[in-house]
């Protein structure tokens, strides 16, 4: 099969690279499958964190 | 009986050990995350090797999840050390910009502010105030049950139409205000916003930033504070407030803005040389980045053994597809595995421009990925 040479400007990619940015920076753990990190606090961000005292 | 400070150290501990169990290779989107940060750093901080990088953003990972752990650990804006001039008495002093940063455990200054009875007013970006906003008002409700605080505290949506005047009638009304002055994702410029942005130096770079604190200050007549946040290798966090910009009233508000925001950069700027792996905003800095100045094509010449230019480009798989990056420009292209597969092995063909063709051959070497 003849090989295939092509390139071309990704704007779906572009898009998708800045959407990667914003949501990085409200939930930076979202991708980090974390175990319950310290007993008093989770990583995953998007559920309601009770704060406490130590 | 351990004090709060040796407990506060060892949960840390315990977060950074569990942390490092954490395979980030194989977590979804790691790759483009981390191409973009690093891609950000070489542009900003140049002097730092490459081969620091992934080091780097493991530090970053780190450090975030200890401020997060600082949002809801209300014990950790006791153990805070405060640096500079204007931490006598807060509650005393007249209101202020507290412009800060993302840096170190950067939302510590309000917990701060907010305990030594200071109101306040938070500037936030939409996306942090949906995400970030309601952890943000537990860890201050929380401050007000354990302290007994009455000091007021509201959160402002940087994004709504009416987010300037509110900001103006709270600062005229003797509240604090608290910025992020270098910007978050969804802050960033955006087609016809330009009278909103102005641009400032930022080590060999230029950014866009926007000057609404400046203006601020200026119509309320209220000085700018700026605040660097940042953790000590002992793991204590440090707010260091630097000296005062003061507006002078009858001044050109236009030049004022100006110069408060450079010199808002300018206060930033040592902190993040001595901290990169505790600054936030590699992640969305390039969205502000003014490019760089048009840079003279290298001078063409036949190329019969060309090369891969990995100094401006990187080669990765996204969702297993072949992507080629523009580390200088953020532009990423889609490319054919055949062509992935050349680039790697561009020693073992005879002439490339063979093998690609003459039209495909000239547009690597015209976009220098060839060279």
């Amino acid at each position: 099969m003849k090989k295939q040479f092509a390139i071309k400007p990704a704007s779906v990619l572009k898009s998708l690279s800045k959407s990667v940015a914003k949501s990085e920076s409200a939930n930076v753990f979202k991708f980090v499958k974390s175990p319950i990190c310290c007993d008093s606090v989770m990583l995953m961000n998007g559920q309601n964190k009770p704060v406490f005292s130590l | 009986m351990p004090t709060p400070r040796t407990l506060y150290r060892q949960e840390l501990a315990r977060c950074r050990e569990h942390f490092e169990r954490v395979d980030l290779q194989r977590e979804r989107g790691y790759l483009m995350r981390f191409t973009t940060f690093s891609a950000n750093v070489e542009n900003v901080l140049p002097h730092i090797p490459r081969t620091e990088h992934e080091s780097l953003f493991r530090q970053l990972l780190l450090q975030q999840i200890f401020a997060t752990f600082d949002q809801q650990c209300l014990t950790a804006g006791d153990l805070v050390k405060l640096n500079g001039t204007r931490t006598a008495s807060f509650a005393a002093s007249s209101p202020a910009i507290y412009c800060t940063y993302h840096l170190g455990s950067y939302r510590l200054l309000t917990s701060v502010l907010f305990r030594q009875g200071v109101d306040c007013v938070l500037l936030v970006g939409n996306n942090m105030n949906r995400s970030q906003g309601d952890g943000m008002v537990e860890h201050i409700e929380g401050l007000r049950q354990k302290h007994g605080l009455t000091n007021s505290f509201r959160i402002v949506e940087a994004g709504s139409p009416t987010a300037g005047l509110t900001v103006l009638r709270e600062l005229k009304a003797g509240r604090s205000l608290i910025v992020y002055v270098d910007g978050s994702p969804e802050t960033a410029p955006e087609p016809g916003q330009e009278d909103q942005f102005l641009s400032v130096r930022f080590g060999k770079r230029r950014l866009l930033t926007r000057k609404g604190v400046g203006y601020l200050s200026h119509a309320a007549g209220v000085p700018i504070v700026p605040v660097v946040s940042y953790r000590q290798d002992d793991l204590t966090n440090v707010l260091q407030f630097l000296g005062a910009i003061r507006p002078i009233r009858q001044s050109d508000r236009e030049m004022y803005c100006r110069e408060a925001m450079q010199q808002l950069y300018d206060a930033f700027w040592p902190y993040l040389n001595r901290y990169p792996e505790q600054w936030e905003g590699w992640n969305f800095v390039h969205s502000f980045l003014e490019p760089e100045k048009f840079r003279p094509h290298l001078m063409r010449r036949r190329m019969l053994k060309p090369a891969f230019n990995a100094d401006r480009y990187t080669l990765c798989d996204l969702e297993q597809a072949p992507i080629l990056f523009d580390r200088r420009l953020y532009q990423t292209y889609e490319i054919t595995e055949d062509l992935r597969d050349l680039l790697l092995n561009l020693n073992s063909v005879e002439s490339v421009e063979e093998v690609v063709g003459q039209e495909v051959f000239g547009e690597l070497v015209e976009m220098e990925v060839l060279y």
